[in-house]
C-alpha cells in the first residue's frame, strides 16, 4: 500500500539521519601518535593548526599550504627569508605546555582539521592533548621531537596533508644531511675533538650541560662540550672563572650582545677561542640554527657547525648547502646578500 | 657595651679578612695556596711574583672584582636594612619594602627583552629602582594620612604589587626560548659575571649611600621613637626620612642592578648585629656593614664552589638566611627585641 | 632665662575635625601651670599643637616672641622639652641611651653625643636616682621607671620650658610624690613647667596657676584656689566635691587645700 511504503521510506530516512556522526566524516584511519594515543583522523586534512613553534616549522616545511598560522609573530629581520604569503599568515598563539597564549575560541574559529604538536612526549603533554581534543572536538596529534625521529615526523606530516612525496623527500634529505656529518666526524678520535663552549644570554654565561637539548646539534657535529664535565642536565649558569679554566677552542653563541662584547673584553680575551678569533654568532633568521626552537631548523646548523669546528674536514660548499636548505624547507632561495648575512660569522676572525 | 662592641668589630674584621683570603684562594680554576700569598706580596712590594699571568688574571681579574662586589653589595643591603628597620620602627622590614627591587627587576627585564648591551640593562635596572621608590614617595605624599610611615609602607606594597604584575606580564610575553631563560637567571641573582666595569658604577653609589647614613647615625636612633617624639626632641624627621630613603634606595638599586635580586641580607644581618651590639645605630651601622659584607662574600664563595655550576645567589641566601633567622628567633628570649 | 611659650587664640584639632577653639594660655619660666580636664577634653591635642607637632587650625603659638611654626625643630627643642606618657618602645635601647636622646637638640647636625653629653645624661639619671638602671633595657623596666627615665631625658635636654603630659599616670604613690617633687625642683631651678593632670590635688600641691580645659575651651586660668571650685569640678567632671584646707605643719600652721569627692 502507498501508506506503508511512505512509512517505510520515512523510517529509512529517519534511520539514516540518526546514524552516528563518525559515519558522515568518513574516518580514514586511526593513528597511534608518539604518546600512544589513538587519534581518529578525517579523510582530508587541509587545515593544520600547529600547537607550538617546533610544530609550525615542521608543518611549514612539509605542507606550507595547510599551515593555518604561526604561534609567534616574525621579527622584521626574519620576514625576508620567507615568502610573503606565508609570512603573513595570522598569529594564533601557542597551545602547548610551554606557556599557552592561544585562546581556544581562536583555535576553533580557525577551523582546523587537526592539531599537530611536535616536541617532548610525556604524560603531561599527553593529558593536555586529550583535554584540548575533548574540549574542541578536534583531533590532536603528538609527534616525537627527538632529533633522530625527525625523518619519521616529516613523513607523517606529509602523509597527513597529502604531501607524501615532499614529506618523503625531506625525510631522505634530513637523513642524508645528518649521516653526512656523522660519517665525517665519527672518525675523529675523542682527544682530537674540538672543545667548544656554547654561551647564551647577554653575558654568555648560560650554557647547556651534557645531554641537554641545547647541545644536541653541537654534539652531533663532533664538538666536545666543555660544560659536559659539570654534569648532565639542562640550561645552567656558570662563572667566568669556570670558562677560563675550560679554555675552549671555539665559542658559539646566539646572543648578539655577548658576541659584540666578548672580543673586546679583557678577561674573555685570554681564552684560546677569543685569541684565535674562533667566536661564532649562530644565525637566527628566520629560525635559530642551533637549539631553539627544537625543530628541523637545526638541520642547517649541523654542517655550519661542522665548518666552524673542523674547517679542514668540511671543505664542501656551505653556501650552496644553505641556499638549498632554505629553498627546500623555507620555500625561498636566499639572495646572495642574505647568504652573506647568514654566513658572516662562519669564518674565524682573528683580532688584530 | 663599649668593650663588647670593640670585640665584635675586631672579630668581624678578622672574619672579613679570612673571607677575602678564602675567596681569593678557592674556585674552579686551580690556584695553589702559595700563589695568592705570592701575588699579594708582589702587589705590595712591587717585585715580580713568579706566578703565571693566567693565574694572576684569575686572582685579580676575575675573583678580585667578584669579591669586592660581594663585599660592597652585602654592606649596602645590610646598611639599608638596618636603617629601614629603625625608620619604620619594625624589625621585620627589609630594603625591598618600598619597591626598589621590583623596579630594578622590571628595568632589567625590559633591558633583556630589548636585547640591550649589559651596561644598558644595568642602567635600566638602576633607574627602575629609583623611579619605583620615587613613585612610592609621590603616592605617599599625595595621600594625607596621619601616619606618614604607614602610608609609605602601603604605597610600597601597592607599587610593589603593580611592578610584580608587570614583571609577570613581561615573562609571559617574552620569547620562551631566548629571552625567558635570560630573565629567569637574572632574577635569581648572581655575581658570576661581576666585572671591574660593574664596580666602577656600583661602588661609588654604595659609598655615596653610606655617607648620609653615617652622618645621621645618631638621629636615626630617634626615628624609632616615632615621628612626634622625634620632632619634639629636635629632629627634622622629614629631612632625615628623605635622606634615609634616598641613601637606602641608591645603595639597593645599585646592588640589584649588578647582582640581581638577593634577599634576606637586609633582613637578617641587622638582626644579628643588633643581638651583638644593641640597637644604637652608631654601633649598629658599622657592625651591620661588616657582617653583611662578610656574609655575602662567604655565600657567594659557596655559590661558586659548592657545585660545578653556579648556584643562584638569591636562592642560597634564602637557604642559609632563613634557618639562621629562625634559629636566632628561637634562641633569643625576647623575640626580636 | 626669660622664656615664654604662648598660645594665642589657638584653634586645635585635625582638618575637618576640630577639637578646641580660642585657647589663650601662656607659660613662663619659673612657674608651674597645671592643666586640668576630663578624658577626651582635648588636653593631648592641645599639647601637641602647642609644641608644633600638629599644625594649628587657627590662631598661633609663640615661643619667646617668635612664631613657633617658622622655627626649626632643633631650635624649638632647645627651648621646650616634652615628656609624653611612657611607652614601651620597639628596640632594646638602654635607659642611658634614652636619656642621651634628650641631648640631640644640642648636637651638631651630623654629630653623635660627646663625653660632655654623656656626663649630662649621667647627672640627670643621678638626680632622679635611676643610676642603677642606667644599663637596663628600657623596654623591660616598669612603667613608672620608664616615666622617670623620660623625665630624666627632659632634664638632660636642659630646656627652660617643660611640657608634661600626665606624668604621674602610671606611677605608684611613692613615685607620684617623687615626680611632683622633681617638678617643683625644676621650677625652683628656673624652668617653667606645664603639666597636664587629672588630679586636682596635684594642682593644689604644686601649681602656680591652673588652666581648666573642657569641651575644647579654656574655662579658667587662675591660681588654684580660684580656679578649682566645686562648681568648676561639677562642670568639668560631673562630680560633686568638697574642698578642705588641711593643716600639714602644726608648727607653722601651713595648710594645703584638698579636693574630696562626695557621693550621692
Amino acid at each position: 500500500m502507498d501508506r506503508r511504503r511512505w512509512l517505510a521510506s520515512a523510517g529509512l530516512l529517519a534511520a539514516a539521519a540518526s546514524m552516528p556522526r563518525a559515519a558522515r566524516t568518513q574516518v580514514r584511519r586511526d593513528i597511534v601518535d608518539a604518546a600512544g594515543r589513538k587519534v581518529a583522523l578525517p579523510a582530508r586534512v587541509e587545515r593544520i593548526y600547529a600547537a607550538g613553534p617546533p610544530a609550525s616549522i615542521l608543518v611549514y616545511a612539509v605542507a606550507p599550504d595547510a599551515l593555518l598560522g604561526w604561534t609567534t609573530p616574525f621579527r622584521a629581520a626574519e620576514r625576508p627569508f620567507i615568502p610573503a604569503k606565508y609570512a603573513d599568515l595570522p598569529v594564533l598563539g601557542r597551545l602547548t605546555g610551554r606557556g599557552n597564549t592561544a585562546n581556544v575560541e581562536v583555535v576553533l574559529a580557525a577551523k582546523p582539521d587537526v592539531i599537530v604538536d611536535y616536541g617532548a612526549v610525556n604524560d603531561t603533554y599527553a593529558s593536555l592533548a586529550d583535554r584540548v581534543s575533548q574540549q574542541t572536538g578536534i583531533p590532536y596529534l603528538l609527534l616525537d621531537g627527538t632529533f633522530d625521529r625527525m625523518p619519521d615526523a616529516m613523513r607523517l606530516v606529509g602523509e597527513l596533508a597529502g604531501e607524501s612525496a615532499r614529506g618523503e623527500a625531506l625525510a631522505r634529505y634530513a637523513r642524508e644531511t645528518v649521516d653526512g656529518v656523522s660519517r665525517r666526524v665519527a672518525a675523529i678520535p675523542p682527544a682530537k675533538r674540538t672543545r667548544v663552549y656554547y654561551g647564551r644570554g647577554p653575558r654568555g654565561l648560560d650554557t647547556g650541560l651534557a645531554g641537554s637539548i641545547n647541545m644536541e646539534v653541537i654534539d652531533r657535529a663532533g664538538g666536545l662540550n666543555v660544560a659536559a664535565e659539570a654534569g648532565r642536565g639542562g640550561l645552567v649558569q656558570v662563572s667566568l672563572e669556570q670558562v677560563l679554566r675550560w679554555n675552549p677552542a671555539v665559542i658559539v653563541t646566539t646572543d648578539p650582545t655577548f658576541f659584540a662584547a666578548v672580543r673586546g673584553d679583557r678577561l674573555w680575551g685570554s681564552i684560546a677561542a677569543v685569541r684565535s678569533g674562533r667566536v661564532h654568532l649562530a644565525p637566527a633568521e628566520p629560525f635559530g640554527w642551533i637549539d631553539f626552537p627544537p625543530s628541523l631548523n637545526r638541520l642547517v646548523g649541523l654542517p655550519w657547525l661542522g665548518h666552524v669546528l673542523y674547517p679542514a674536514l668540511f671543505t664542501d660548499d656551505l653556501r650552496a648547502f644553505v641556499a638549498d636548505f632554505y629553498l627546500r624547507c623555507y620555500h625561498r632561495a636566499p639572495t646572495p646578500a642574505q647568504l652573506d648575512t647568514l654566513l658572516a660569522t662562519a669564518a674565524p676572525r682573528p683580532s688584530g | 657595651m663599649r668593650r663588647r662592641t670593640a670585640l665584635v668589630i675586631v672579630a668581624t674584621v678578622a672574619l672579613l679578612a679570612v673571607a677575602v683570603l678564602a675567596g681569593m684562594s678557592v674556585g674552579r680554576f686551580p690556584v695553589a695556596p702559595g700563589d695568592v700569598a705570592a701575588l699579594l706580596l708582589a702587589r705590595v712590594t712591587g717585585a715580580p711574583s713568579g706566578v703565571a699571568p693566567a693565574i694572576e688574571t684569575i686572582v685579580f681579574g676575575v675573583r678580585g672584582p667578584r669579591i669586592v662586589a660581594a663585599l660592597a653589595i652585602g654592606a649596602a643591603l645590610a646598611a639599608a636594612g638596618a636603617a629601614y628597620q629603625n625608620l619604620f620602627r619594625n624589625p621585620l622590614v627589609s630594603p625591598d619594602i618600598l619597591g626598589v627591587s621590583g623596579g630594578a627587576a622590571l628595568g632589567a627585564v625590559l633591558g633583556i627583552m630589548l636585547a640591550l648591551p649589559v651596561v644598558a640593562i644595568q642602567g635600566l635596572a638602576f633607574c627602575g629602582g629609583l623611579v619605583a621608590v620615587g613613585l612610592v614617595y609621590a603616592v605617599a605624599s599625595a595621600v594625607r594620612g596621619h601616619d606618614p610611615l604607614l602610608v609609605l609602607v602601603l604605597a610600597g606594597i601597592l607599587v610593589g604589587a603593580l611592578l610584580g604584575a608587570c614583571i609577570a606580564l613581561s615573562k609571559y610575553l617574552a620569547d620562551p626560548y631566548n629571552q625567558l631563560p635570560a630573565i629567569t637567571f637574572w632574577l635569581l641573582g648572581s655575581l658570576a659575571a661581576a666585572a671591574p666595569a660593574d664596580l666602577a658604577a656600583a661602588l661609588p653609589a654604595v659609598l655615596v649611600g653610606l655617607v648620609p647614613l653615617w652622618l645621621l647615625r645618631w638621629r636615626i636612633n630617634l626615628l624609632s621613637l616615632g615621628d612626634e617624639e622625634a620632632r619634639a626632641l629636635g629632629v627634622s624627621t622629614v629631612r632625615v626620612r628623605v635622606a634615609v630613603i634616598a641613601s637606602a634606595t641608591l645603595m639597593t638599586a645599585a646592588a640589584v642592578s649588578i647582582a640581581g635580586i638577593v634577599g634576606w641580607i637586609g633582613l637578617v644581618i641587622p638582626h644579628l648585629a643588633r643581638t651583638l651590639v644593641g640597637p644604637d645605630f652608631t654601633r649598629l651601622l658599622p657592625t651591620s656593614v661588616a657582617l653583611g659584607a662578610a656574609f655575602l662574600l662567604l655565600v657567594d664563595t659557596l655559590a661558586r664552589t659548592l657545585a660545578r655550576i653556579e648556584i643562584p645567589l638569591g636562592v642560597l641566601t634564602a637557604f642559609i638566611g632563613t634557618p639562621l633567622f629562625l634559629w636566632q628567633l628561637v634562641r633569643s628570649r625576647r623575640g626580636w627585641q | 632665662m626669660n622664656a615664654r611659650l604662648e598660645a594665642i587664640a589657638l584653634d586645635f584639632g585635625y582638618r575637618g575635625h576640630p577639637v578646641g577653639r580660642g585657647v589663650t594660655l601662656s607659660l613662663r619660666d619659673g612657674e608651674i601651670v597645671c592643666l586640668l580636664g576630663p578624658n577626651g577634653g582635648g588636653k593631648s591635642t592641645f599639647f601637641r599643637t602647642l609644641l608644633g607637632l600638629l599644625p594649628a587650625q587657627g590662631g598661633r603659638v609663640r615661643l619667646d616672641g617668635e612664631d613657633l611654626a617658622t622655627m626649626a625643630r632643633a631650635a624649638v627643642a632647645r627651648r621646650v622639652s616634652y615628656v609624653p606618657q611612657a611607652h614601651a618602645g620597639f628596640f632594646p635601647y638602654t635607659v642611658r641611651d634614652v636619656v642621651l636622646m634628650g641631648r640631640t637638640a644640642h648636637l651638631g647636625p651630623f654629630a653623635a653625643p660627646s663625653r660632655r653629653d654623656h656626663e649630662v645624661a649621667t647627672g640627670a639619671l643621678a638626680r632622679l636616682r635611676l643610676d642603677h638602671l642606667a644599663e637596663a633595657d628600657f623596654t623591660r623596666i616598669s612603667g613608672g621607671e620608664r616615666q622617670l627615665a623620660l623625665i630624666a631625658r627632659a632634664i638632660a635636654q636642659a630646656a627652660p620650658l617643660v611640657v608634661m603630659d600626665e606624668p604621674t599616670a602610671s606611677l605608684d604613690f611613692g613615685n607620684q610624690v617623687r615626680v611632683l617633687d622633681e617638678v617643683r625642683a625644676l621650677a625652683r631651678g628656673g624652668c617653667g613647667v606645664l603639666m597636664a593632670t587629672h588630679d586636682p590635688d596635684q594642682a593644689f600641691l604644686c601649681a602656680d596657676r591652673v588652666a581648666l580645659i573642657g569641651g575644647g575651651r579654656l574655662l579658667a586660668d587662675a591660681p588654684p584656689d580660684e580656679a578649682v571650685t566645686p562648681a568648676a569640678m561639677r562642670m568639668l567632671y560631673g562630680v560633686d566635691v568638697v574642698l578642705r584646707d588641711v593643716e600639714i605643719d602644726a608648727g607653722s600652721g601651713r595648710t594645703r587645700r584638698i579636693c574630696v569627692p562626695v557621693g550621692p
